[in-house]
C-alpha cells in the first residue's frame, strides 16, 4: 500500500476514487482495487477517521474480487455504509462500482 | 428628532459597527462615538484628534464641527473613521 | 426460488411517467415546482441516476448503517468521554447539532419536493430515499444532543435554535429557504445535492470525522461520517440532471445555479466549519487547517467534477480562493466578540502556540488579524474584560445575515458593497452578495436581517441585552469564554484573572 501525505494539488488533475470511512472493510476495498485496477498506481492517504484512494482516471472495485479478498459472499451495496465520498463520477452496478471522468484533462 | 442609524466601520478593523446619532449631533461627536466602540478596544488607543470620518465611498475627511446632517450623512449611510497617517506609514483601510 | 437481479427489473419498476388522464401534464407537474426551463421529454428521458438502489437493499443497508452507529455509543463510555473531553470540544457538539440537526431534518421537505415534481422517474426514486435519509439525520442527531443535555443546557439547541430569532438562526433559515426550501426540484437538485451536498457537507461531516476520531470522540466520529455515506448516494441525484442540462443546451441555467447555490453554501459552511477547525479544536488534535480541508474537498474533489460535468467554474472563482484565507478568520473573531449571542462557549483559540500554528497555516495571520487578538489579550490583562463586551450589534449583510467583516489590513470594498432598490439600502459583504442579490432581487428585498428587525423597533427595550433576549437567549444559556480568559495569560505570569 502506497501512502502519502495530502498535498495542497493534489486532487486536482485526474484522479478519482473512493473515501471511506476506516475499517476492516476498507481495507478490503483497498486490497480488491489493487487487484481490479493492476496497471495503475493506487495511492491511499490516510487521515484516520477515512482513508482516501486515488487512481488515475478511472477506478474499478469488483464484487467478485472483494469476496476473494473476505472469502466470504459479498453484495454490492455492502460498500454503501463505509462509501462517505467520492472523487470522479460514480457508476453503481451490482458487479461493480467504478469512478471515473468523462473528461481527461 | 429620532436618532440617526448608521453604518460605521474603522481603519484597521474588521467589523461593521451599527451605531446611533442624534441628527443634530456634531461630527465629531460621531466620531467620538464610533471610535469608542475601536480605538483601543480593538486597535491600540490614540488621541481623537488623530482619528476622522469619511464617507465609505468618499475621500474628504467630514468637517468635525458640522452637524451630522449638514455633513450630508443620513441614515444607514456608511462612515469610516480613519486616523492620521502613522509613523508606520499610510492608512491601511 | 431466485431472485431476480436488481438490474433485471430496476429500469421497468421505475418508468413511472404514465400518462394523466384526470389532470394535465402542466396541472401534475407546475413549472414553478418542476422545471421552470421546461425541458423536452426526451431530454428527461435521458436521466439515468448512477446510484441505483432498490428499496430492499435501501432498509438493509440503512439498518446496518443504524446499528453501527448505535453500537459503539454505549452509555457509560460516551459519558466518560464528555465528562473529559473539555469545553472546546463540548463546543463543537452544540454548535454543529444547533446549526445541523433541524437542518437536515428540514430538508425532507426539498428531497419531497424532488420526490414528487421530479421529471424523471429516477430522481423521484432517488429523492424518496434522500426523504428517508434526512429524517435519520435528524433523529440520530437529537438523539445524541438530548443524551449530552445532562452536560449542558445549551445542548438543548440542537433542538431549540431554527425556531428563534437568534442571529445564526435568522442567517440558517434564509440559507436553508433560498438554498433548498423554496426552489422548483430542478433547482433544488443542483443548488442541494450537487453545491450543498456533493461540496460542503463533505468538509463538516467526514473531515470533522477525522478531528473527532483524533479527538477520542468515536461515537461522534462514526454518527457523522455514517450520515456522510447517505449523503453520498442522494448527493447524486444532482449530476445526471446537470449532465442532461449541458447536453440539451441549457448550460447556463445549470451554470448560474451552481454559482448562486454555491456560494451561500460557502458562506454558511465556513461560519460552520473554518471557525471550529482553526480555532475550537485543540491545537494538538488538528489534522488539517480550513484552507487545507476546502484544498481537498472543494478545490480538487468539487471543482474536478464540476468540470467533468461540461460546467465552468463560477465566475468569481478567483475572488473565493483568496476569500477562504480571510473570511472565516472574522467570522470567528465575531462569535467570540459576540459569544453571548450564541449558545454555546466560544473559545478564543489564540494562545501563544496556536497563533504560531495560524501565521504557518495562513502567513501574514498575525499582521492583520493577530493584531486584533493583540489588543484584546492587552485589554484582558489590564483588567478590562468589560472592553471585550460589545456596545452595539454589527451590521449584517443584507444577503447572507453574516456580520460583514474585513481582513483588517485590507481596504474595504465600499461602492461594490452596497445597493439602493426601490429606495431602500442594502449592504453586502461582497460583489458576490450583491450579485446574487441582483440577479433576482424581489426575492430577496423583502427579507429582514436582525438589524432590519432592530430597526423596524420589534426588539424591545432597543439595547444590547434587549436583543439577547429578543434572540431567545436565556442567561444560562448565553456563551462565555470557554477557558475563562486563560488563553489570554498563556505563557505570562503570574495569572491575575476575574473570572467571566
Amino acid at each position: 500500500m502506497t501512502t502519502a501525505s495530502v498535498r495542497s494539488d493534489g486532487l486536482s488533475g485526474n484522479m478519482v476514487g473512493p473515501v471511506l470511512r476506516a475499517g476492516e472493510l476498507a481495507d478490503a476495498v483497498v486490497e480488491a482495487i489493487h487487484r481490479d485496477n493492476p496497471d495503475q498506481e493506487v495511492t491511499v492517504i490516510d487521515k484516520r477517521a477515512y482513508l482516501r484512494v486515488q487512481v488515475l482516471g478511472e477506478c474499478v472495485v469488483r464484487r467478485a474480487t472483494l469476496e476473494e479478498v473476505l472469502r466470504r459472499p459479498f453484495l454490492m451495496q455492502e460498500i454503501e455504509p463505509i462509501l462517505a465520498s467520492f472523487a470522479g463520477q460514480i457508476e453503481s452496478t451490482e458487479r461493480y462500482v467504478r469512478f471515473f471522468l468523462d473528461h481527461r484533462r | 428628532m429620532s436618532d440617526l442609524p448608521l453604518l460605521v466601520s474603522c481603519e484597521r478593523d474588521f467589523l461593521v459597527h451599527l451605531v446611533a446619532i442624534p441628527a443634530e449631533a456634531r461630527v465629531g461627536d460621531l466620531i467620538e462615538a464610533a471610535a469608542s466602540l475601536v480605538v483601543g478596544v480593538h486597535v491600540p488607543d490614540r488621541p481623537l484628534s488623530t482619528v476622522h470620518i469619511r464617507k465609505i465611498d468618499g475621500d474628504a475627511a467630514l468637517p468635525i464641527d458640522a452637524t451630522v446632517t449638514d455633513a450630508g450623512i443620513e441614515a444607514m449611510d456608511w462612515v469610516h473613521l480613519f486616523f492620521d497617517a502613522a509613523p508606520e506609514g499610510e492608512p491601511v483601510q | 426460488m431466485t431472485l431476480l437481479q436488481r438490474s433485471d427489473w430496476y429500469d421497468v419498476a421505475r418508468d413511472t411517467n404514465w400518462t394523466p388522464s384526470f389532470v394535465s401534464e402542466a396541472d401534475l407537474f407546475p413549472p414553478e415546482m418542476s422545471d421552470p426551463f421546461d425541458m423536452p421529454k426526451a431530454a428527461w428521458a435521458e436521466y439515468d441516476e448512477p446510484y441505483k438502489v432498490s428499496y430492499a437493499e435501501y432498509v438493509k443497508v440503512q439498518r446496518e448503517k443504524d446499528a453501527g452507529v448505535y453500537a459503539v455509543n454505549t452509555a457509560a463510555a460516551r459519558t466518560r468521554f464528555m465528562e473529559e473531553a473539555g469545553q472546546r470540544w463540548h463546543s463543537i457538539l452544540k454548535l454543529h447539532f444547533g446549526a445541523v440537526s433541524l437542518a437536515e431534518s428540514s430538508s425532507q421537505i426539498s428531497e419531497g419536493r424532488m420526490a414528487r415534481f421530479g421529471m424523471a422517474p429516477g430522481m423521484r426514486n432517488m429523492a424518496t430515499f434522500g426523504l428517508l435519509d434526512e429524517i435519520r439525520h435528524g433523529q440520530t442527531q437529537l438523539y445524541f444532543a438530548h443524551e449530552s443535555l445532562k452536560h449542558s443546557p445549551q445542548f438543548n439547541f440542537a433542538h431549540k435554535l431554527l425556531g428563534t430569532q437568534e442571529w445564526g438562526a435568522i442567517m440558517t433559515r434564509a440559507t436553508l429557504d433560498d438554498v433548498f426550501l423554496g426552489r422548483d426540484a430542478v433547482t433544488t437538485a443542483i443548488m442541494l445535492t450537487f453545491a450543498f451536498e456533493t461540496g460542503f457537507t463533505n468538509m463538516q461531516f467526514i473531515g470533522l470525522a477525522g478531528d473527532a476520531a483524533e479527538a477520542g470522540d468515536t461515537s461522534f466520529s462514526n454518527l457523522i461520517s455514517s450520515i456522510q455515506t447517505d449523503e453520498s448516494r442522494h448527493a447524486q441525484i444532482g449530476a445526471p440532471l446537470l449532465k442532461l442540462m449541458v447536453k440539451n443546451g441549457y448550460k447556463d441555467e445549470a451554470q448560474k445555479a451552481v454559482d448562486i447555490g454555491f456560494w451561500r453554501t460557502y458562506r454558511f459552511f465556513a461560519l460552520l466549519t473554518g471557525t471550529v477547525i482553526d480555532y475550537f479544536m485543540p491545537l494538538e488534535k488538528r489534522t488539517s487547517s480550513f484552507k487545507e480541508f476546502m484544498e481537498e474537498w472543494i478545490v480538487g474533489q468539487f471543482e474536478r467534477t464540476l468540470l467533468d460535468m461540461g460546467l465552468d467554474l463560477p465566475w468569481y472563482w478567483d475572488f473565493f480562493l483568496e476569500d477562504i484565507e480571510s473570511f472565516h478568520h472574522g467570522m470567528h473573531i465575531g462569535w467570540w466578540l459576540y459569544r453571548d449571542t450564541v449558545w454555546f462557549n466560544v473559545p478564543a483559540g489564540v494562545s501563544p502556540a496556536e497563533r504560531d500554528w495560524l501565521e504557518s497555516k495562513y502567513p501574514g495571520w498575525n499582521d492583520s488579524w493577530g493584531r486584533l487578538w493583540s489588543q484584546i489579550g492587552e485589554n484582558i490583562r489590564a483588567g478590562r474584560t468589560d472592553l471585550t463586551v460589545p456596545k452595539t450589534l454589527p451590521v449584517v449583510c443584507s444577503f447572507n445575515n453574516l456580520p460583514m467583516v474585513t481582513d483588517p489590513s485590507k481596504p474595504w470594498a465600499g461602492k461594490d458593497q452596497m445597493l439602493t432598490y426601490k429606495g431602500k439600502k442594502y449592504y453586502f459583504q461582497s460583489h458576490v452578495e450583491k450579485w446574487v442579490f441582483e440577479q433576482d432581487p424581489e426575492r430577496y428585498a423583502a427579507h429582514q436581517t436582525l438589524i432590519d428587525q432592530f430597526l423596524a423597533g420589534r426588539i424591545q427595550p432597543p439595547t444590547y441585552e434587549g436583543a439577547l433576549n429578543y434572540m431567545g437567549l436565556s442567561p444560562v444559556e448565553r456563551g462565555k469564554d470557554a477557558e475563562n480568559f486563560a488563553w489570554a495569560f498563556a505563557g505570562r505570569e503570574p495569572r491575575t484573572m476575574a473570572a467571566e
